[in-house]
């Protein structure tokens, strides 16, 4: 089902089965890492218009989320999207698992009462970051693991696709252990 | 300039008949102790002596070199070595963990109060087999590999890393490295890929098995290509190892060198089993000037080896006039000295000469 909530936040795309990822994007087009994690997920993508309140944006991807029955989801946000990812999990923490947040930015907003864990993502290829722009921006966020995605850049999802999706497959799978590897490393039986 | 002095550890026995892998059933752990012994004697002649680098390799299976892991050398090295900067060139990296890499250097710079230079190679052609590496990765291997060393040595963080061939989901070394941001990093940079990814890089450039001729190709695209990306190249960010032995005449050099080469021929150990270089080489191992990199690679007569720079051979006055033709041709400021036979006393001597009578003519060039 697609359905169009409100003019600044849409949602763009519902597509795949199973657990539920929310994908809160900008104004850019559907991530090509979508078409990766619809394989096993259900991925509802809602684009988020510039400047549009946080608080507008949680009424209306909770609203959806309840019209749609689904009652946990693990949240994804590009950049342009993190702070209202933020003010989203820190507003609904019985429906945000897991908080994965791409290349995002020094400041996300309040995070002091933030409970899910996140994961932020960033490429390795980013002219305009400082290098430790990534450390101190997990250090500011309660339970924040880092992970470089190597030879992408600030579009990281959209660099390397495949290789974000199997990182937020596993980390909207498992949380936490997605830290422990849980693939078979048997050749031949 | 300065002075390293490489010793590949070799096996100082008869290994059969020329080959690779070679078959283990020849080896004695007696000569192989020996050997090492002896080797590591060596190493730390030249540091008394004054050299300014000892230096390991990374190879295997073979009696060429018994350094499978030259980690452990420089471990070793860093308990009778007090001066001299010890140089891993290399690790082979396409072929390792490079986290392990990272970590393993990370110790022996502590252990060594600073001092490891931490080359990375791509290796010779026939280390893929060793670890079933595809060779057709090797390149991209590297340079991935290279970044995720650098990112767990200055990465203070915890961090996952989602590459093309290499997965962790958790990186965060100890120790850390004493020379900060990094030890000095050096690449293999025979190659014009190389070369050019070195100089993008800002890495230093290692030549080895090669000639003055081939060797300067290297160092012009190095050098016009680090210009491209805003920086200029000296002396101390290109090393040149090069085969050496000295004794006090010409003659003397020469009739020691060739009465070691007949008793232990050489050899290519990327040659020694021309079906595997064949695979290899299909594989496309070799890059954009295969046939220049092939030919370098290929034995040549000592002779034709002194004419190309791929030896230093003859006494002191006359190996003088080829390091300085060396350094006129290619600006290394870095000789990693080889030691391709381990002949006791007459090595030593050797040493000894380059240590006393010959670098102190050349340190000078830059």
């Amino acid at each position: 089902m697609l359905m169009t909530s409100d003019k600044n936040v849409k949602l763009i795309d519902d597509t795949g089965q199973g657990a539920v990822i929310v994908f809160l994007r900008g104004a850019a087009p559907l991530s090509k890492t979508v078409d990766v994690l619809q394989n096993d997920f259900r991925v509802l993508s809602f684009s988020i218009a510039a400047a549009t309140p946080a608080t507008e944006v949680i009424d209306v991807v909770t609203q959806s989320l309840e019209s749609l029955n689904v009652t946990e989801a693990a949240v994804v946000a590009d950049r342009a999207a993190a702070t209202a990812a933020v003010a989203f999990a820190v507003a609904r923490p019985e429906l945000v698992q897991s908080l994965a947040l791409l290349s995002p930015e020094n400041k996300v907003g309040d995070v002091s009462s933030l409970k899910a864990l996140v994961l932020a993502i960033f490429g390795t290829i980013d002219p305009a970051r400082t290098p430790d722009a990534p450390r101190n921006f997990c250090r500011s966020i309660p339970n924040c693991r880092l992970m470089y995605v190597y030879d992408a850049g600030p579009a990281v999802d959209d660099d390397r696709p495949e290789a974000v999706a199997a990182a937020l497959q596993e980390f909207a799978t498992r949380r936490e252990g997605f830290l422990v590897s849980a693939k078979c490393g048997k050749l031949y039986p | 300039m300065k002075a390293a002095l490489f010793c590949p550890i070799r096996y100082n026995g008869a290994a059969g008949p020329p080959g690779w892998p070679v078959p283990g059933d020849v080896y004695s752990s007696e000569i192989g102790q020996k050997s090492m012994q002896s080797s590591m004697a060596l190493l730390r002649h030249a540091d008394e002596v004054g050299f300014d680098w000892v230096t390991v390799a990374e190879h295997h299976y073979s009696p060429f070199s018994l350094t499978p892991n030259p980690m452990v050398v420089g471990g070793a090295m860093t308990q009778v070595v007090k001066n001299a900067k010890i140089a891993m060139l290399g690790a082979t990296i396409p072929i390792l963990n490079p986290v392990r890499v990272a970590e393993e250097f990370a110790m022996l710079d502590t252990m060594s109060n600073g001092r490891v230079v931490a080359g990375m190679f791509r290796g010779s052609p026939n280390e893929y087999v060793t670890y079933n590496i595809n060779p057709a990765e090797s390149r991209e291997r590297f340079e991935e590999a290279l970044q995720l060393i650098k990112m767990a040595w200055t990465e203070t963080e915890p961090f996952a890393w989602q590459g093309r061939y290499y997965e962790y989901k958790a990186v965060s070394i100890w120790p850390r490295s004493v020379q900060q941001p990094h030890p000095k990093i050096y690449m293999s940079g025979s190659s014009p890929e190389s070369s050019e990814f070195a100089a993008r890089n800002r890495i230093g450039l290692g030549m080895a098995f090669t000639n003055v001729p081939q060797a300067m190709k290297s160092v012009e695209n190095y050098r016009e290509n680090a210009a491209r990306f805003g920086w200029t190249p000296t002396g101390d960010d290109i090393i040149y190892r090069v085969i050496f032995h000295v004794a006090d005449t010409d003659e003397q050099a020469i009739e020691e060198f060739s009465a070691a080469a007949a008793a232990a021929p050489r050899g290519s150990l990327t040659f020694a089993n021309r079906d595997l270089e064949k695979a290899v080489d299909s594989a496309g191992y070799y890059g954009r000037d295969r046939d220049a990199q092939r030919a370098r690679l290929m034995p040549r007569g000592l002779q034709d080896s002194i004419d190309v720079g791929s030896i230093l051979l003859g006494s002191p006055d006359t190996v003088t006039k080829q390091i300085e033709r060396i350094h006129r041709d290619l600006g290394a400021g870095i000789l990693d000295l080889t030691v391709a036979h381990d002949l006791g006393a007459k090595t030593l001597h050797a040493i000894d000469l380059m240590a006393t009578k010959i670098m102190p003519r050349v340190r000078h060039l830059q």
